[in-house]
């Protein structure tokens, strides 16, 4: 461990990446304490130019707009992770299986992940969202799966060599069932690979939530989120440009920063060809 | 220094005389611009077609209704930009008695439609059979009567003061006579003085110069494109700026500000326009079934919040009175107490909410650019009174479906908590859209129900302008006490125009802008 961070230190992408994503991690997770005014109260009259009381001034409703921002990462951060939470568990684990049973199993999942990896995430999203509510639990879900089909055919490709490993094959000689050679056997194998799969998935599912929310299909008003403060802001683009580019510098700098600090590890995870893989 | 010599003295004396006399002489002899004929005007409309529209009916005067009503088509009286009605194909328009409810109209001659037939009664008569079932305004003529080549009876199920603004409605329009109502009005020949040559649906509509126009040299310009750009107002004024059009229709009155700032850019506002209804539904288990919560919600909104922060002040946005009038009508009448949180907090007590009500989701959909904004204003400034109410924004697309339910209320498919907007009309037709029967009264029925239905029956066959409108004072007062429905706020509509772009006015009737005498410099 001492000697993996010791690696991880002699690399300044990979530490600026890392200290960026704490840096927003941190501030999300302090914003209920640290914001100067409640970020939905109607304070001044709208757009107001930055000054000492309000330092970025205020929004196109009279709200300090550096309170909405230091809160806009929050739940778009949740929602993220928790994406690629079940992109990468889900995935992780349905690969597996697909490695594991073949057949008409395997064939089955293989065709419906090609199926979709031919429709664009956000068209799919957009088609849910409005079909069954713009809640952020079904914005969660719908994130997940689309993201699980990309990692479904890596953990299945790695499902495949570890197949062929002398311990899977003496568990099975053993007698023991699928869900435990799967749990027990094979999961631990690729959790560099899903960790690394976490992080892709969730800086891709970062900047979905965010331009949903720009497109009016995410996240809804009043909560304070980027992409919609980047959207309100459209407006104002020639006399407060302001108000799009610092949530558009948020957005922008959390997901370099989670690039950076993913292909870090993964190189010294020795995990090639997670590298870059930020795709579907 | 130059010498001031006597030459050069009486040379300058002599430029400055001439220079003046000039001045003096033009003035008094400035000759009115003439408006200059040819041209093509492209616009962008980002209120365009709530109804919708396909292939097969995008001509059809019901569809596509801001993009091509007053382009294509005439109706017979037209309602002018301070809302005054003034006769367009009628020629004479009036009642045969004092019951006012048969009202004979004498239509213009001479009148051409785009295929060069003569417009006659019977083309009127049966454009009615098809208004009379479809067009809510319409609903009450029961029936016309052709009573010469020119000339038409129309019998109204009651009495109705203020019929000529009935015939102004946008979808009154003639259309050639067939007595198929599935084909009238599909070929998209009206009178207008354009005439349509390229429909895509929903998106973009070309006309070319009608020049059989019955209003004598107009139009002025050869051609006219309207692109629908209905939720893009970024992507309408992006094209504005880089003169892809000439104008672009209702804009978001928080531009303003920055777009007088701009080169070239004209901003118009209209002395009116819509404003939101918010749909209060009265189905079991509602709510709104309670009077005291319509009430506390309609004291907890911050009306003048809405006008400042969401319209900029008075100059673009106004306040409701929770009826149907704009609040520039000479009928309006305003709340006696515009805003009262202690007395929304005493409601919620006693209707046993004495730690505050969470509402039901309320959906809006951006018809307009502002209403992003005009909800969060209304959701944080009820909070003061202990009301939460969680809002959603829907997309404009299929809105009218979603938040629609079905208009048979006894299957129980009831219309949602959710807005939709109104224009500015005469207090005939916006008095009656508050009727039970009008989803947008929230199916109210009861006593102070039926009150109002008698007194707009009253009104209605009321010839007396002075009695009529303590009629309608009474209308209003009692919207104020049983609040069917809000209506917080209302929006002058704006539009900007390039400084060439001459004879284009703004209108409180968005759908009634005409475009006869526009031409280009």
């Amino acid at each position: 461990m001492i000697l993996f961070l010791r690696r991880l230190s002699r690399r300044p992408l990979t530490m600026l990446g890392l200290a960026l994503v704490g840096g927003h991690l941190a501030v999300a997770a302090l914003a209920p304490w640290i914001t100067p005014y409640d970020p939905l109260r109607l304070l001044e009259a709208p757009l107001e130019p930055p000054t000492a009381t309000f330092w970025l001034g205020t929004d196109e409703l009279g709200r300090d707009f550096f309170s909405r921002l230091l809160l806009g990462g929050q739940i778009s951060i949740v929602a993220a992770a928790c994406a690629g939470l079940i992109a990468a568990f889900g995935g992780g684990l349905l690969g597996l299986a697909t490695a594991f049973y073949r057949g008409a199993f395997d064939d089955a999942v293989s065709r419906i992940v090609e199926m979709k990896l031919s429709i664009p995430a956000i068209l799919l999203v957009s088609l849910f969202v409005t079909g069954f509510g713009q809640s952020l639990g079904v914005l969660i879900l719908v994130m997940g799966l689309i993201y699980m089909m990309g990692v479904i055919r890596t953990s299945r490709a790695l499902g495949m060599t570890l197949m062929e490993q002398g311990y899977v094959k003496a568990a099975k000689l053993r007698g023991e069932t699928a869900t435990a050679i799967i749990l027990r056997e094979m999961l631990p194998n690729i959790a560099d690979l899903l960790t690394v799969e976490f992080a892709l998935r969730t800086s891709s599912a970062l900047l979905l939530v965010s331009a949903l929310s720009f497109l009016g299909l995410g996240i809804s008003p009043p909560t304070p989120d980027w992409g919609l403060m980047i959207q309100s802001g459209l407006q104002s683009i020639r006399s407060e440009p302001w108000l799009i580019l610092a949530p558009a510098l948020c957005v922008s700098t959390l997901v370099i920063g989670i690039n950076f600090a993913t292909e870090g590890v993964a190189d010294l995870l020795g995990l090639e060809a997670a590298r870059g893989a930020t795709g579907q | 220094m130059s010498k001031l010599t006597r030459r050069s003295a009486l040379l300058g004396a002599t430029a400055l005389m001439t220079a003046f006399d000039s001045a003096l002489l033009g003035s008094a002899f400035a000759q009115p611009v003439l408006p200059k004929r040819g041209g093509t005007l492209v616009y962008a409309q980002c209120s365009g077609n709530r109804r919708g529209g396909d292939a097969s009916n995008t001509k059809h005067p019901y569809f596509m209704i801001d993009l091509i009503t007053r382009s294509a088509y005439n109706t017979l009286t037209w309602v002018d930009e301070g809302l005054n009605v003034v006769n367009e194909l009628a020629a004479n328009l009036a009642p045969t008695d004092d019951k006012l409810n048969v009202w004979d109209v004498t239509i213009r001659e001479g009148v051409k439609f785009h295929d060069g037939r003569d417009v006659t009664a019977k083309d009127w008569a049966s454009s009615f059979e098809l208004h009379r079932r479809r067009n809510f305004a319409s609903q009450q003529i029961k029936s016309t009567e052709v009573t010469g080549a020119h000339s038409l009876r129309f019998f109204l199920d009651a009495g109705n003061s203020e019929f000529p603004y009935v015939l102004a409605e946008y979808d009154n329009v003639v259309m050639p006579a067939n007595d198929d109502f599935e084909k009238i009005g599909m070929t998209g020949i009206g009178t207008g003085p354009f005439r349509i040559v390229e429909a895509d649906p929903q998106r973009r509509m070309v006309f070319e110069r009608f020049d059989g126009y019955w209003r004598k040299d107009q139009p002025f310009l050869d051609r006219l494109e309207v692109i629908n750009r209905e939720g893009q107002m970024e992507s309408a004024i992006n094209g504005f700026r880089s003169r892809q059009f000439d104008a672009v229709l209702n804009i978001d009155p928080r531009l303003v500000r920055q777009l007088t700032a701009e080169a070239e850019t004209e901003v118009v506002p209209a002395s009116s326009g819509d404003q939101a209804v918010i749909i209060l539904p009265k189905h079991p288990g509602s709510p709104f079934l309670d009077v005291r919560i319509r009430r506390a919600l309609a004291y907890a909104i911050d009306r003048e919040a809405i006008q400042r922060i969401v319209y900029g002040g008075a100059r673009f946005g106004w306040l409701g009175n929770d009826s149907h009038m704009a609040g520039t009508d000479p009928m309006f009448v305003g709340r006696p107490i515009r805003r009262d949180v202690a007395k929304a907090r005493a409601l919620l007590a006693e209707a046993g909410h004495p730690n505050g009500i969470t509402l039901p989701t309320l959906y809006y959909a951006p018809q307009w650019p502002e209403m992003g904004r005009y909800f969060q204003v209304i959701q944080e400034t009820v909070k003061e009174a202990g009301i939460t109410l969680p809002i959603e924004e829907r997309p404009n697309d299929g809105y009218l479906n979603f938040r629609q339910g079905d208009a048979d209320v006894t299957k129980g498919n009831w219309h949602k908590f959710a807005y939709t907007a109104v224009g500015p009309r005469n207090p005939g037709i916006s008095l009656f859209r508050m009727r039970g029967a009008n989803n947008e009264s929230g199916y109210w029925s009861g006593p102070g129900h039926d009150r109002y239905l008698a007194l707009y029956r009253e009104a209605m066959v009321t010839a007396d302008a002075a009695k009529r409108k303590a009629i309608y004072a009474e209308m209003q007062k009692i919207c104020y006490d049983e609040v069917p429905a809000i209506l917080p706020a209302g929006r002058n509509n704006v539009l900007i125009r390039r400084p060439n772009v001459r004879g284009l006015n703004n209108h409180p009737q968005h759908w009634s802008i005409t475009w006869d005498g526009v031409w280009k410099a």
